[in-house]
């Protein structure tokens, strides 16, 4: 079959503080008529810059090259002009990406949104919009029309990016990074769609992911690309069953660590009671309305032992973070806790203090987590200073270069700046700044989510190391059924603040009783 | 002394901001000159050697009398009788402008304003007294102004849009309604009223102009600690521990200080310009004191002697560029992310 479009020797380097990246390296391949190929890699692999400049849409400079040509209906689509490509961009091929928080105009509603990419003629055909809206899976499209994007949730906004997309019948579909954004359940909901309307339109996918587990089920091939390269090439079953390339090999082989060892005391040492946490839905200053609050807990109860770790797990918005930040105080709540038997709820900021070092928390974004103005030295030690204030500045210099080793660094980046690290190396660092207090429970509010596969495990097989080696107690937060499943001895799935199953992890694999674990569990890719 | 990495990373971002650095080196040349002032442009000798004695008369007063004259006032070292007493008993050395701010030149052969000579470099103004004396004058006290005004609403306003920005709630509403009111307070009138019945010094027209220069950097401040308060490593350093004021000094304050940076040098320019303005409407400093704005309006005056109003133009945007020069660079020198 003759090809859909073809890269030849795709070429791209750019220079950045007067250092030459070369984002590409002479890539090529093909994509036939209704086929699904896939470019799997790390962040930072050049995946998106290839999708980028299949379009065209990155602008060249003079600190910009490209070579190479890419081919579509017998023109290279690199040497167009502007007015001939128009024709082809969003009409032949378009084009969805990561972010649908901001890929939508937030000042357009849907309507207006969908007709943009219409012919003129249809601008105002209101019966296609629905129609298309109907397509994506959209329910009560002829309401959506007049909403705009802020109403919609995630999955909703990206069916509405998929709509647009495929507005005028494109012969070829990218979707950079469709579902990463996405919560698991709705991410299998879209991948489903996306096969569905490939096979409806007859219409070419190149679907761009750094998870590999997403792609096995619907992509024909895969491209695997590490640093610019296209390190190999298959049909998906090859990939997934003789991998060539030893870098393919790890990828498919960076499932995590499970957790094998288990602690024989049982002593409780956070025990639950009755916990709830209100959000302000509006505050207005002058008139206090009452029950004018969203309760993002609800009366939740739950004991962890120590040594163990909890999974907490549940989609975006169901308050997972809300029960972490309560416990330590970030943000208000009612009910009780008790650590180690004290209660610690009633404390005041003052009070509460002495137990931040035993408490500590991790948060989802490595890069966000780390102030960009300190260097790791003083984001490691500045816990010590607030709680061992009689410790010499060597002892805390001595300490920290423990630490950093423990969580598998080199002591001489402890001078450098957090912009100098990669997530994973970030994340170690947030690590060690609670490990240093010698916490005894640690609250992990998502921590893999944000990096890439191979270092996710890497991430859990260091977690795992230190909790036997320390004998840490974890809460685990994640969306991540697969991350969960490694680490955690009890599981708790929860669902719009509330507790929907809470059980020890095998019978909650092998035994789901609730509905909506079982949905969570259908949508994971393991 | 050692610097920190931190430091030395600094240092050679500003370096590596050339324009801004040589402002700097030309900046801190002319500044240390007007230091100096009293040493370079003056009436009195540096250095008298006067029977046996050494005597500075910049830091004395040292009446006519004593050096065998008639008067009991302060010897007027420009007249040749008084040179002749010192001449005779010891000798004297003159800075290099043998004229004050204040000093007039009796000796014009024309009519002040006089056109550049030898004597007068760059002429004298309309009450004849030297304009490369006044000039000099004027930039330092125009630069102390502006570095004064500058720190202090520095202070003043990071302090304000700080507590208002990381307590937010009622503090930060109560706050943007003062500062509301307070910004639609007229300054420029205000200042008029006010030197229409006390003689506005240096410190009070100071303090006047810190009362609502603060605002500009206030706003910016409040911004950066609403954005920074809810960012996680601010959560984390919380979840530490870490005391309000700790939190707000150490990781709140650093990341908005790019922000605060980069308004910096137009405060600084910006209250330059606003002190040379009221000195040319007349109601900035006291009649006498040497300014820039009064040297303007005297250009404005006399436009037929285009050496005022050049010479008063000249420096006053070549201390401006300057300034905002090497604002850019500092600013450069806090980014973190800027790469070398």
């Amino acid at each position: 079959m003759k090809s859909l479009l073809e890269v030849n020797n795709l070429n791209l380097t750019f220079e950045f503080n007067s250092q030459v990246v070369n984002a590409v390296k002479k890539s090529s391949f093909k994509i036939k008529k209704g086929e699904c190929l896939a470019i799997v890699g790390e962040s930072g692999s050049g995946k998106s810059v290839t999708a980028l400049t299949i379009m065209r849409l990155i602008r060249s400079n003079s600190n910009l090259k490209i070579s190479g040509n890419v081919i579509y209906e017998n023109e290279d689509l690199l040497k167009l002009d502007e007015s001939k490509l128009i024709k082809i961009r969003g009409k032949k091929i378009s084009m969805i990406f990561q972010e649908p928080m901001t890929s939508l105009n937030p000042l357009h509603n849907i309507q207006k949104q969908i007709t943009e990419c219409f012919e003129i003629s249809e601008k105002s055909n209101k019966s296609k919009c629905i129609n298309l809206l109907k397509e994506v899976g959209i329910e009560n499209p002829e309401q959506r029309l007049s909403h705009y994007p802020h109403q919609l949730s995630g999955g909703q906004r990206q069916r509405v990016m998929i709509a647009m997309a495929i507005a005028n019948n494109p012969d070829l579909l990218i979707a950079d990074e469709p579902t990463t954004a996405l919560d698991v359940t709705i991410q299998k909901q879209i991948l489903d769609l996306l096969d569905k309307l490939r096979k409806r339109y007859n219409m070419s996918l190149l679907l761009i992911t750094h998870d590999l587990g997403i792609v096995k089920d619907i992509s024909d091939r895969v491209c695997v690309m590490k640093q610019g390269e296209i390190v190999e090439q298959n049909n998906t079953n090859k990939v997934f069953n003789q991998p060539n390339h030893s870098y393919t090999k790890k990828l498919i082989n960076s499932k995590p660590r499970e957790k094998k060892f288990q602690n024989k005391k049982s002593e409780v040492i956070l025990s639950v009671k009755n916990l709830s946490v209100f959000y302000k839905n509006k505050n207005s200053f002058l008139f206090k309305k009452k029950d004018d609050y969203f309760q993002a807990v609800k009366n939740l109860s739950f004991q962890i032992i120590k040594g163990e770790t909890l999974g907490i797990v549940g989609e975006s918005g169901s308050g997972k973070s809300s029960i972490a930040q309560a416990l330590i105080k970030l943000v208000s709540s009612e009910g009780s806790v008790f650590f180690k038997n004290k209660n610690i709820s009633d404390l005041n900021e003052e009070k509460f203090r002495p137990f931040r070092k035993n408490i500590q928390i991790i948060f989802q974004d490595p890069f966000a987590s780390l102030s960009p103005r300190l260097t790791i030295q003083d984001i490691i030690s500045e816990g010590l200073e607030v709680h061992y204030k009689e410790k010499s500045k060597k002892e805390i210099i001595d300490l920290t270069k423990q630490i950093i080793i423990d969580v598998g660094l080199d002591y001489s980046m402890l001078s450098r700046y957090p912009h100098e690290f990669s997530g994973g190396q970030r994340q170690r660092i947030a690590i060690a700044r609670a490990l240093i207090l010698n916490p005894e429970l640690i609250i992990l509010d998502e921590p893999t989510s944000a990096l890439d596969m191979t270092v996710q495990s890497q991430i859990v097989d260091l977690l795992l190391n230190l909790q036997e080696k320390k004998n840490l107690t974890y809460i685990f937060i994640s969306h991540d059924l697969k991350i969960i499943k490694a680490l955690s001895d009890k599981i708790m799935v929860m669902k719009s603040g509330n507790i929907v199953e809470f059980e020890e992890k095998k019978k909650i694999f092998s035994r789901p009783k609730d509905q909506y674990t079982k949905r969570l569990l259908n949508s994971a890719y393991f | 002394m050692t610097f920190s990495p931190l430091t030395i990373r600094r240092l050679k971002n500003f370096r590596s901001n050339k324009r801004g650095y040589y402002s700097t080196l030309i900046f801190c040349v002319l500044f240390f000159i007007s230091i100096f002032a009293e040493f370079i442009a003056n009436d009195k000798p540096i250095f008298v050697f006067f029977e046996q004695k050494i005597h500075f008369p910049v830091f004395e007063k040292i009446s006519e009398t004593f050096y065998g004259g008639e008067f009991e006032t302060e010897a007027d070292y420009k007249d040749p009788y008084v040179r002749d007493l010192i001449n005779k008993k010891g000798f004297f050395i003159m800075p290099p402008i043998e004229y004050s701010y204040d000093t007039i030149n009796y000796d014009l052969r024309v009519p002040s304003p006089s056109p550049p000579t030898l004597e007068n470099l760059l002429g004298t103004d309309d009450q004849g007294r030297d304009v490369l004396a006044r000039l000099i004058y004027g930039f330092r006290i125009s630069v102390f102004f502006g570095l004064t005004l500058t720190i202090l609403s520095s202070i003043i306003g990071i302090l304000a849009g700080g507590v208002q920005g990381f307590y937010g709630g009622r503090i930060d509403l109560f706050g943007q309604r003062f500062i509301e009111i307070w910004s639609g307070l007229p300054v420029l009138y205000l200042l008029i009223i006010i030197s229409s019945f006390i003689e506005p010094s240096f410190w009070i027209l100071l303090f006047i102009m810190l009362l609502f220069s603060w605002m500009s950097l206030e706003g910016v401040v409040r911004a950066e600690f609403l954005r920074a308060r809810n960012f996680e490593y601010v959560k984390a350093a919380k979840a530490l521990g870490v005391k309000n004021m700790k939190l707000m000094f150490k990781h709140v304050l650093p990341n908005a200080m790019v922000a605060t940076l980069t308004l910096m040098p137009f405060i600084l320019s910006g209250s330059i310009a606003t002190l040379t303005s009221l000195d040319f409407l007349g109601f900035g400093l006291p009649p006498g004191s040497p300014s820039l704005g009064e040297m303007v309006s005297q250009g404005k005056a006399n436009l037929q002697a285009p050496w005022l109003g050049l010479s008063a133009f000249i420096t006053l945007s070549l201390q401006l560029s300057l300034l905002v020069f090497i604002g850019e660079a500092v600013r450069d020198a806090f980014d973190p992310r800027k790469v070398i």
